[in-house]
């Protein structure tokens, strides 16, 4: 085994281990919390980082995804595995609905669209009290119980042990998805789009064929994130998917480094923290928060992974 | 025969006729150069035979086959390789990313099958040799891995013209626009060395370009533009001789 592979190997340890040091207390719930969202952060990467495509309304479609999945186990008795499936789907549903027209436009305008319709949908979660409960939320979305599986048997995620393992294979596949995913024909495409549209038009590629389809794949994984994020929470409310949540996955893509495949995840890690230590302090974390857009947009466009990890080479010499 | 041909070409943007009833055509395995003063609609006649830009009026026809209405990535597809003016690489991505791009399919969904079915080794074995052979033969072995937003603009632009020489499929007419530009000598020199070797491997040339010299020396057809209008074709010769050409270029009642 190379060398360099060990400290993934250490890596994945730690993700499974971790529950054991966590156990049923906060610091698993934080663990949950920061792989869900690590889903979120990379498939929106997808869009921003890869493809070029700044969207804020990732949060809408993570709120797609959770309300649709506790509406389906809640009022029409879906299993656990189908209503995430069913979520996801009818995420990409609304997210092909959406990029059809809204492809049309280009650069800043399109942004301007993706808010419009985070802020739509955003108004939706808030006004329709007979499907979402409305200001009060969606209470008592089930725990996944009793899924039956065909080589495990039946297994249930009722606790937060259980429940970080089955957050913790969804992030495995997704992540190692979005990997094979960027260094494929496709990731090419993807990227050869951000830098030249008009050239990789040229040589004889549909762009908006492309930017459909990242854009669907991504909002269907912020669909299935929401419906893992519901199910944990038993629990959803337009606030959890708010503008100000976009804003957030935004941050923490950039924060990370777009177009870095470690970055986001550690964006998210980095932001989780950062909120944890700033707990009580509502105003200040909001402050904080704007401060850091600006200092990386103006100083760090890479993001902070890339310059951590150079220095970090500096500070601890013999190894690459 | 001709490999291209356009009929009355004709475009407008607002009142203003950009290009107005040109004709011309291409005989295969020929280096044919579009040449004109600034604003003489050469970039926009790009444009119409590309797809890019809808001709008002007037037809082309590729290998006999009309092409004017498809969409630009459908030429493409049928063999015509565009380079542009300002340098059309991808910055970002590395030396060999630029050339993996260029070589590999273009559909999505034959793209995310290999994506399926294979990942990261999913450049099959000839395709990484012809990329390789192309690194060797253009002296960009060295910078493989470098991001192209490193490299000099003339560097830039003879990878360019290496992209066009891996692109799948392989493009039968090279439009070039403006390819030596901003370029030093040498880099011209090589850049019409690889012009040269693709000459000999039977493929035909479009080009546009200010650099009277280079092209003088390599073209084989010349067609002079002025105001969206033909005013002159011929054999290089031909065109130096011409006097309306002259004073299109320095104006009335100026002897070159």
């Amino acid at each position: 085994m190379r060398r360099s592979s060990w400290k993934w190997v250490l890596l994945f340890l730690l993700g499974v281990l971790f529950p054991f040091i966590g156990q049923e207390g906060y610091l698993t719930h934080m663990a949950i919390t920061i792989l869900i969202f690590s889903i979120l952060a990379s498939s929106l990467n997808l869009l921003m980082g890869y493809t070029g495509l700044v969207s804020i309304a990732h949060g809408a479609f993570f709120g797609i995804g959770a309300y649709t999945s506790g509406i389906l186990m809640m009022r029409a008795g879906f299993p656990f595995l189908a209503a995430l499936f069913m979520a996801t789907a009818f995420t990409c549903l609304i997210a092909l609905g959406l990029s059809i027209p809204s492809f049309r436009t280009k650069g800043i305008y399109y942004v301007i669209v993706t808010i419009a319709f985070q802020l739509i949908v955003s108004e939706i979660y808030d006004g329709w009290y007979a499907m979402t409960g409305g200001g009060l939320g969606l209470r008592g979305i089930p725990k996944p119980g009793q899924i039956s599986l065909p080589v495990l048997g039946t297994l249930s995620f009722t606790s937060k042990f259980s429940y970080y393992y089955l957050a913790f294979i969804f992030a495995l596949v997704i992540h190692l998805g979005i990997a094979r995913l960027i260094k494929s024909p496709v990731g090419i495409s993807l990227m050869a789009i951000r830098d030249n549209e008009t050239k990789a038009l040229m040589m004889g590629l549909n762009p908006l064929a492309y930017k459909v389809f990242v854009f669907v794949l991504a909002s269907g994984l912020a669909g299935l994130a929401g419906s893992l994020y519901a199910h944990y929470l038993e629990f959803a409310h337009p606030d959890l998917f708010s503008f100000f949540v976009s804003v957030d996955l935004f941050l923490m893509v950039m924060l990370g480094g777009a177009g870095t495949f470690f970055g986001p995840p550690f964006g998210v890690f980095i932001l989780e923290m950062i909120r944890e230590v700033l707990h009580e302090f509502v105003a200040l974390r909001l402050f904080l928060y704007g401060v850091m857009l600006v200092l990386i947009i103006i100083f760090l466009p890479e993001g902070l992974l890339k310059p951590l990890t150079s220095l970090a080479k500096r500070f601890v010499p013999g190894r690459t | 025969m001709a490999l291209l041909q356009v009929q009355n070409l004709t475009k407008s943007f607002g009142g203003l006729t950009a290009v107005n009833k040109v004709s011309f055509s291409i005989e295969e395995k020929s280096i044919f150069g579009l040449i004109g003063p600034n604003g003489s609609g050469k970039t926009v006649i790009f444009d119409c035979i590309t797809g890019y830009q809808r001709p008002d009026q007037g037809r082309v026809f590729f290998q006999d086959r009309e092409i004017s209405g498809k969409r630009p990535n459908q030429i493409a597809l049928q063999g015509v390789g565009r380079s542009f003016q300002l340098s059309g690489v991808f910055p970002k991505l590395t030396v060999y990313q630029n050339l993996i791009f260029s070589v590999q399919e273009k559909t999505l969904g034959r793209n995310f099958l290999t994506t399926l079915r294979s990942g990261g080794g999913w450049l099959p074995k000839d395709l990484a040799k012809r990329i390789d052979q192309v690194l060797e033969f253009t002296g960009f072995q060295r910078v493989r891995e470098e991001i192209v937003a490193n490299l000099p603009y003339g560097q830039q632009k003879i990878l360019e013209f290496a992209s066009l020489m891996v692109m799948n499929p392989d493009p039968l007419l090279y439009m070039l626009d403006e390819p030596f530009a901003g370029l030093t000598q040498g880099e011209i020199a090589s850049y019409l060395s690889l012009m040269r070797e693709r000459r000999e491997k039977g493929r035909t040339f479009l080009l546009v370009e200010h650099n009277m010299r280079a092209l003088m020396e390599i073209c084989d057809f010349i067609v002079v533009l002025d105001h969206g209008e033909k005013i002159a074709e011929g054999c290089p010769e031909e065109i130096q001789a011409n006097k309306g050409v002259v004073e299109a270029y320095l104006g009335h009642g100026v002897v070159a």
